[in-house]
């Protein structure tokens, strides 16, 4: 086995199986430099690891754990205006090359159904807020239902993805009001909603 | 927040802000830096998948570092000086009155300060966190042999300045 300094680390760090620890072991018992070379690896991580090891129990400040346990944020509170962003953030990487802007949204005209799958994206997003319980008793009758929606954009992201954002059209879970989402492919990226009868203005 | 998160959580603040201590190398800066990951972590709204929330949390915890050394580069600072840490009592070595170990633990320390951003962190969760190298490839999502290399990297400086150190002292 060739022992070079990268092997030495390896050693210091127990990041060797067993049996190549005993090899570097029994090399640096014959060699001066690898011994010295691990005394001083070891003095380094003893530095470090003492310098901060006292200090991780005492005083933890009040607020911070206050903050963990006041967590119980009103459910109201978390939902409104939240927005989620999945990969591929939009807002930097993507290269808008085609832009339809409707200035006046007019629901009435060119309506489309959503998809199956694009449904089903949105409803796996949702059932972390409402619960997976909730939302499989949805599923069915939603996956019925006539979702209508209406194309604000269309563009590719930097993956080369035909991307479009959509608006809503009554789009209702429970008293979550789906408002907006953007696709790329078949790729949930962005989702806004709110809950109750306030909408974000 | 789930409830099993918010308890792994709980568990682990102390050794988050452990975490927090060394790449701030003070005491205040380390917590705020704990307090402001936190109140992302819960800003958090679940939508994430999160396979390895322990890893995750680490991860962020250098992200906001590391974001809020850039907004401190941004508006021209003074930069974080070890001083906040060795006037803290609780954070002195005390079992060791050598002369020179003292020396060479003040020349280590100056110079972990001036490691990059990513040999510090790498190498504070190698000899700090005590994490293994597949642990610490998994929070920064860098393959094990970038780990190994940061470690060898920052070991190599550590240890070159020290010598240079020693050197400029002689002559």
């Amino acid at each position: 086995m060739k022992i070079d300094d990268i092997k030495l680390q390896l050693y210091v760090d127990g990041e060797l199986d067993k049996k190549e620890h005993q090899e570097v072991e029994r090399f640096i018992q014959e060699n001066f430099l690898a011994k010295k070379k691990v005394e001083e690896y070891r003095q380094i991580n003893n530095l470090l690891f003492e310098k901060y090891k006292s200090i991780e129990q005492k005083n933890i400040p009040e607020e911070t754990i206050n903050l963990l346990m006041k967590e119980k944020e009103p459910f109201f509170k978390k939902i409104f205006n939240y927005e989620i962003k999945l990969v591929n953030a939009l807002a930097t990487a993507a290269v808008l090359l085609i832009v339809v802007t409707i200035s006046n949204y007019n629901f009435n005209e060119n309506l489309k159904n959503l998809n199956v799958q694009n449904k089903n994206s949105i409803l796996n997003e949702l059932s972390n807020i409402i619960g997976d319980e909730n939302i499989s008793t949805l599923t069915s009758s939603l996956n019925k239902l006539n979702i209508k929606y209406q194309t604000k954009k269309e563009f590719t992201n930097n993956a080369n993805e035909n991307c479009r954002e959509i608006l809503f059209y009554d789009f209702k879970i429970n008293d979550i009001n789906i408002d907006e989402a953007i696709f790329c492919g078949e790729k949930l990226i962005k989702l806004k909603f709110f809950k109750g009868s306030i909408k974000q203005i | 927040m789930n409830e099993k998160n918010k308890k792994e959580l709980m568990i682990l603040i102390p050794k988050l802000r452990r975490y927090c201590y060394a790449l701030t190398n003070n005491k205040d800066l380390g917590d705020d830096l704990l307090h402001d990951s936190i109140v992302k972590i819960l800003s958090k709204f679940d939508f994430l998948k999160i396979d390895n929330f322990q890893a995750y949390i680490y991860r962020l915890i250098s992200n906001t570092w590391k974001d809020n050394l850039r907004k401190k580069y941004t508006k021209n600072e003074v930069s974080i000086t070890a001083e906040g840490v060795e006037n803290d009592p609780a954070l002195s070595i005390n079992d060791n009155n050598n002369l020179d170990y003292i020396s060479a633990k003040d020349d280590v320390f100056e110079k972990v300060n001036n490691l990059s951003e990513k040999l510090r962190e790498t190498l504070m969760l190698v000899t700090v966190q005590k994490k293994s190298y597949k642990e610490t490839s998994e929070i920064l999502k860098v393959p094990i042999g970038t780990i190994m290399s940061r470690i060898h990297e920052a070991r190599r400086i550590l240890l070159k300045n020290k010598s240079e150190t020693k050197k400029e002292t002689t002559i």
